[in-house]
Parts: structure tokens; sequence; C-alpha cells
């Protein structure tokens, strides 16, 4: 299940990449309403920038390479949330200082803050995905709650 | 107060209130976050926050829904819960933005990139970029919207829909904890 989750996170990656190749323009709109593709934050390749945002396409890769590592490393889920909250953290921190001018576009520091997003935030998504596609798994019952009339 | 509206709890007529199981519905919440999504897709400039509004929606979606039954989900069931609310969102504007560049040729967020162009020809080292873009936009405009373009879009609008609904579901379930695990 992780390869074929990370392969889904891989996906935005590839296009954005044959968006950056002679010809492969046109593929730029596959993001659209999901990355504002600003071409001054994204990585170039021979010349045209990728069709993600260096944020945007670091998350993604973060997000695969996390369920490859989480798949063999054992995490509990109390530092699972831990690991994600603080790497949010990082990234809104991240945020807010380039708004209030600290600096101004730091490719590595956007691609290093959404990495670590993506790789720890796949921490929790791989739990909850083996608890989706587990039919098995006790915690997939039906909801039921009781409302006092 | 009425005295006639006390309770008197020795009272042996006095019947404990009915509990009737109740399916907890998540219908409003979705469509909450989804509207919230849809909304914010056509905002002007509110495409710089990136997969931000969807992550967004479906952490409002799982705060609706866990406030109002008081429980906490398993991340399972958040993952659908997001995934469902931004999928429904994003492809509501998806739709529309299409009907919209289909009927008028008004391309949703095309002020961006022109703004874009504009400053790019202010920099030296960004102008040399600026034909390249220019013509490609160009290009495309001409050919209007093809089949493949339609098709690329409905694909990555899933995926990264699905991203961003397993993101920001697992996120409110790890924020939201309002009551008994689901048995």
């Amino acid at each position: 299940m992780a390869w074929w989750a990370a392969a889904v996170c891989l996906l935005p990656c590839g296009l954005a990449l044959a968006s950056a190749r002679p010809g492969g323009e046109w593929l730029r709109s596959f993001a659209q309403g999901f990355c504002h593709q600003d071409p001054d934050r994204c990585y170039w390749l021979g010349g045209l920038p990728l069709g993600l945002c260096v944020r945007c396409f670091c998350i993604y890769l973060g997000l695969a390479a996390g369920h490859l590592w989480f798949a063999g490393v054992r995490c509990s889920e109390r530092w699972a949330i831990r690991l994600a909250f603080g790497a949010a953290f990082l990234m809104v921190a991240d945020v807010t200082a380039e708004a209030f001018g600290a600096y101004h576009n730091l490719k590595w520091l956007r691609a290093t803050t959404g990495f670590g997003f993506g790789f720890s935030g796949a921490a929790l998504t791989l739990r909850g995905l083996v608890q989706l596609l587990s039919p098995s798994n006790p915690q997939q019952k039906k909801l039921v709650v009781y409302e006092p009339q | 107060m009425n005295p006639n509206e006390t309770m008197e709890p020795t009272d042996p007529n006095l019947e404990p209130p009915v509990n009737t199981p109740v399916e907890p519905d998540d219908f409003k919440a979705m469509m909450i976050g989804a509207t919230c999504i849809f909304v914010v897709a056509f905002i002007p400039f509110a495409s710089l926050a990136c997969c931000l509004p969807q992550i967004f929606g479906a952490v409002l979606a799982l705060h609706l829904f866990t406030s109002q039954y008081r429980l906490t989900l398993a991340y399972g069931d958040a993952i659908k819960l997001g995934i469902l609310t931004v999928l429904i969102g994003a492809f509501a504007s998806w739709l529309v933005a299409m009907l919209l560049l289909m009927t008028t040729g008004y391309q949703v967020g095309h002020e961006i990139m022109e703004l874009m162009i504009k400053w790019f020809k202010s920099i030296p080292s960004m102008a040399q970029a600026v034909p390249q873009m220019e013509e490609a936009m160009a290009k495309q405009k001409a050919e209007g919207l093809k089949v493949t373009n339609l098709l690329i879009g409905a694909v990555s609008l899933v995926v990264m829909s699905g991203v961003s609904g397993t993101l920001g579901g697992v996120l409110g379930a790890a924020m939201f904890k309002r009551g008994p695990k689901p048995e």
C-alpha cells in the first residue's frame, strides 16, 4: 500500500517535470487551483519553470518518501502527531517570516520545510490509509452515537 | 422559577430520558467544507495559498462533524470525509471554471499570470523567459479547450484532491478528539 501511496504522490511531481519540457507547456494547467505555479517560486529545468512551486513539489516528494519510510519504520501515534504538527509549525513560521519581510524567496528553505511537512505528514496518512483499506480493522465499524430526545 | 417545573429525583413515576441510536450524518459538514473550497477558488489571488484552502476545507468539515456529534474519528474515517469534501469542492469549482472558459472565454486566475509576466519583464534575469511563457499562453488560448486538457485536468483534480483531502483529514482527526473513539 505504501508503494501505491508513494506512486500517487509522485504523479503531480512527474506532471510538473513533464510540463517543463519543450512542448509540454500545455500541461501546466494540471495544477490550476492547487498551486499558484509562480515561476519565480518554481525550480527551473532547461529554461522553463516546473508546473508546481518549490513548496508543493517538495511536499509531494516528501509525502512519497515518507510513505516508503514509515512503511518500514514504526512510529507511535503520539510521535506521528508531534512530527506532523511540528513540521506544519515550521512551514507556517517560514511563510510568516517571509510575509513580514525577514527574507525573500529562499527556495532551499521552502523546499526543506515543504519536504519536512510532507514527510512527517505521511506518518499519519499511512496510518489512516491502513485503517481505511483494511476491512478487518475494528475501527472501521459503523459509527453510531446516542442522541437524547 | 415555577415549582411545577422542578424535577423530583425520588419521584417513582419519573422515567429516564430515552436515548435512541442515531447514525451520524456528515453530509452537512462535508457540504460546508466543500462550499468553503468552492468560494475561495474564485477569490482573486487566493491561488497563492496553493492547496491550503483544500486542506482547510477538509479540516473545517472534520471540526464541524466531530463537534456536532461529540466524537473522535478514526484516521480512516477522517480520510474518507476529507477526500470527499475536497473532491466535491474542487470538482464544483473546476466545472464552473471550465463552463466560464467555454461560454465567456474568461479564464479563472489569468490576472495572476498577466501580473507575473508584467513583473518578470521588469527583472532582467527573468526577462528571457517571458517570450516563452507568453508564447505558451497564447498557444494554449488559441487551441482552446481540448479533450486531453480536460482529461489531464480531471485526473490531476482527483489525485490532488485525494492528497489534500487525506492530509486535511488526518490533521483534522489528530486535532479534534471530542469524545469516545468509535468502537
